[in-house]
């Protein structure tokens, strides 16, 4: 196994928040139409992943060209579906957007740049932008705070099962926790691992607040207008101000992306990681050059799809990784190297 | 350092990328600042009030004449579009603030005009709504003032917003396009080239009433959009007005009937310009809160028991029973005078 820069366990809990967060921004899953369902399904959700967290960190992934391969591929198809995230989002809030083309080849440079310098740098520029996407937020929230209007709050009907549609629809394993739980971080010591784990839930914790303080925040001020709206977010970007600044979306817009970008650069760097795990002792211009490649041609196969599917599939290879993982450590009776 | 200038390279390279497309100059740019809609028949007339500015002046501060352009079609969208094409300038909406409907319009309407702007993705969906009874032909004779009229009503939104909110966004009218729209007189006075004068009441796209007086003041106070109330009236043939402060809605809901009651402080009551005593202030009061429950049941009348429930009161009902505002509202006995009361308990400071 080719030897790998250890992931800080801070960097984890900020490139997972600002992942599901910009998933969630950019491209928003169409839920059932009520802040209460969905606020319910989103704490629902929170639960669910923290409770599966630990199993995920406790069964970290086997070695073998097989498995480095088929989380390259989970990693190549989810900063794929990244890409075209940001590229649709960018071509959908450009008065004149760029050609789609154009826009993909320089995120994809940036992100490439990105990788090349390393994970380090990831998780530190993650640092910044953390908190450029954290004021953003506070900014949008501020902006709107004066047009909240409690009558907007809408009545649900068949709670539970709206509930539950919403829970469908929200819930996926980010591909990003697979991250996390490569085979060099397995080797790492139990006191890091423990403290992973600690900030991973805390960043599952403060995901489960904000996108709730998000959702009301969406419908106090939106109120039945906000329903059928495929970015409830961005418009509140556009109608909120602060002071004698109306339109503070492009702001917004730019912290988005920046964030995105983060998460796009976390998951190209899990690609490129596994590619080296099945062609070792390459040069690293070739392991990059295939990254891209590859990426290109998940990028070409995601794009008639829409980002709920892709959720979704890849929320589904990541279980059936995690379960092969498990099976083959019963199998081979190798104790779990986290657990304590 | 081969490696650093090859991605030296790659990032000015990046860089020459952003100007592929072709970008129109902000000189080439039609800003639009207010949008006029009408109706007559099935056909639409539109007039875009559009400023244009220098190459290398900032967005925000737009200061070149105001032009009128108009054009008619079957849809709004063949109505803007043609009015668009007679400038050769692209359109620019972003800082479009401003939604005039006319009298054609407001004849039913509405509801399609108003939709269409919720769902244009390049216009803002927060545009105040303002009815104006001038027709289109006025606003184009009303082009060499259209600046200041321009000025006069963006600084009405920017007040009423930080106040007394009157004016309604696009998107808030949108459901059945019920509300009320502050109504704009076009006048050739040379201070005030542009009057607010009442409010029009709209139902389902369609204007039912005007609201005006002290009925007008007590709109934003239902709803909730303002705790001040500035109230002018006669008493005992004397003209006097109470300052009142801090007004909240004390809401109690008993047996599905709402009960409001307005409650808050009078800073200050003038007669004639002098400040009134304790015991004098208090008789005025009183006037004031006989004239407030007045207010409220004419413009009950014409609201709510008309079907018409632009302050949600039934919002408040369903809190405590839901099932039974259904159930009321799917038996026709919801809109009923005893469903909401109101009472005026303002005091003195």
């Amino acid at each position: 196994m080719t030897k790998q820069e250890p992931i800080a366990a801070q960097s984890c809990g900020i490139v997972l928040f600002l992942s599901v967060m910009t998933d969630f921004v950019l491209a928003p899953p169409a839920l059932s139409g009520t802040a209460q369902s969905a606020i319910q399904a989103v704490l629902l959700c929170t639960v669910l992943l923290c409770v599966l967290l630990p199993v995920f960190l406790w069964f970290p992934v086997l070695t073998g060209k097989l498995f480095c391969a088929l989380y390259g591929a989970v990693f190549l198809f989810a900063s794929a579906s990244a890409f075209l995230q940001i590229q649709r989002f960018y071509t959908a809030v450009s008065d004149v957007p760029l050609s789609q083309s154009i826009v993909f080849g320089l995120l994809l440079l940036a992100a490439l740049f990105a990788v090349s310098n390393g994970w380090a740098a990831i998780g530190r520029t993650g640092q910044i932008v953390l908190l450029v996407f954290l004021l953003s937020i506070l900014f949008l929230l501020l902006g709107n705070l004066t047009h909240f209007r409690i009558t907007n709050l809408k009545f649900t009907q068949n709670l539970p099962q709206k509930t539950l549609t919403d829970c469908v629809q929200l819930f996926a394993i980010p591909a990003e926790i697979l991250l996390f739980c490569m085979p060099n971080q397995a080797k790492s010591k139990v006191k890091k691992a423990e403290l992973q784990k600690a900030e991973l839930q805390k960043a599952i914790v403060a995901i489960g607040g904000v996108l709730s303080l998000l959702l009301l925040c969406a419908e106090l001020r939106l109120g039945a207008y906000g329903t059928n709206q495929t970015q409830p977010l961005y418009l509140l970007a556009r109608m909120g101000g602060i002071s004698v600044f109306k339109r503070t979306d492009v702001l917004h817009i730019c912290a988005w992306l920046f964030a995105a970008m983060i998460r796009t650069a976390a998951l190209l760097y899990g690609a490129k990681m596994m590619i080296q795990e099945c062609f070792p002792h390459k040069r690293d211009a070739i392991y990059t050059a295939l990254t891209a490649l590859l990426v290109t041609v998940a990028a070409g196969m995601c794009s008639g799809l829409s980002f709920v599917l892709l959720r979704g599939i890849l929320s589904v290879a990541a279980v059936l990784l995690l379960c092969a993982a498990i099976c083959g450590r019963i199998r081979r009776n190798v104790p779990c190297a986290n657990k304590n | 350092m081969r490696k650093q200038k090859l991605k030296a390279l790659v990032c000015a390279i990046c860089l020459l990328l952003c100007g592929c497309s072709t970008q129109p100059r902000l000189s080439e740019r039609a800003i639009v600042k207010a949008i006029y809609l009408d109706q007559t028949g099935d056909i639409i007339e539109a007039a875009l009030v559009v400023f244009t500015c220098d190459s290398g002046t900032d967005l925000s501060s737009v200061n070149g004449q105001a032009r009128v352009y108009t054009g008619s079609g079957n849809s709004v969208d063949a109505a803007i579009t043609a009015a668009e094409e007679k400038q050769n300038k692209k359109p620019f909406y972003a800082q479009n603030e401003l939604l005039l409907i006319g009298n054609g319009a407001m004849q039913g309407k509405a509801t399609s005009l108003l939709q269409y702007f919720t769902e244009e993705e390049t216009l803002r969906q927060n545009l105040h709504v303002f009815y104006t009874p001038a027709l289109c032909s006025e606003i184009v004779a009303y082009e060499p003032r259209m600046t200041e009229i321009v000025r006069v009503c963006e600084g009405m939104i920017h007040r009423l917003s930080g106040k007394t909110q009157f004016a309604q966004s696009v998107y808030a009218l949108r459901e059945n396009a019920c509300g009320y729209l502050p109504v704009l007189k076009l006048q050739d006075s040379e201070t005030m080239p542009v009057q607010a004068d009442g409010l029009l009441l709209v139902q389902n796209g369609c204007a039912v009433a005007s609201i005006d007086g002290i009925a007008m003041q007590l709109v934003p106070l239902l709803s909730e959009q303002t705790s001040t109330l500035t109230l002018r009236f006669t008493a005992d043939d004397i003209d006097t007005t109470v300052v009142m402060q801090n007004l909240f809605l004390e809401k109690e809901i008993e047996n599905n009937c709402l009960s409001l009651r307005l409650c808050g402080k009078a800073e200050r009551c003038t007669q004639n310009g002098c400040t009134l005593q304790k015991d004098d202030g208090r008789h005025v009061i009183a006037c004031a809160n006989e004239q407030l429950e007045r207010a409220f049941t004419a413009l009950h009348e014409i609201t709510f028991l008309h079907k018409n429930d632009v302050f949600n009161f039934a919002w408040w009902l369903r809190q405590q029973n839901n099932a039974e505002v259904e159930q009321a509202l799917s038996d026709d006995a919801f809109y009923k005078p005893q469903r909401v009361r109101f009472q005026s308990s303002i005091h003195a400071a």
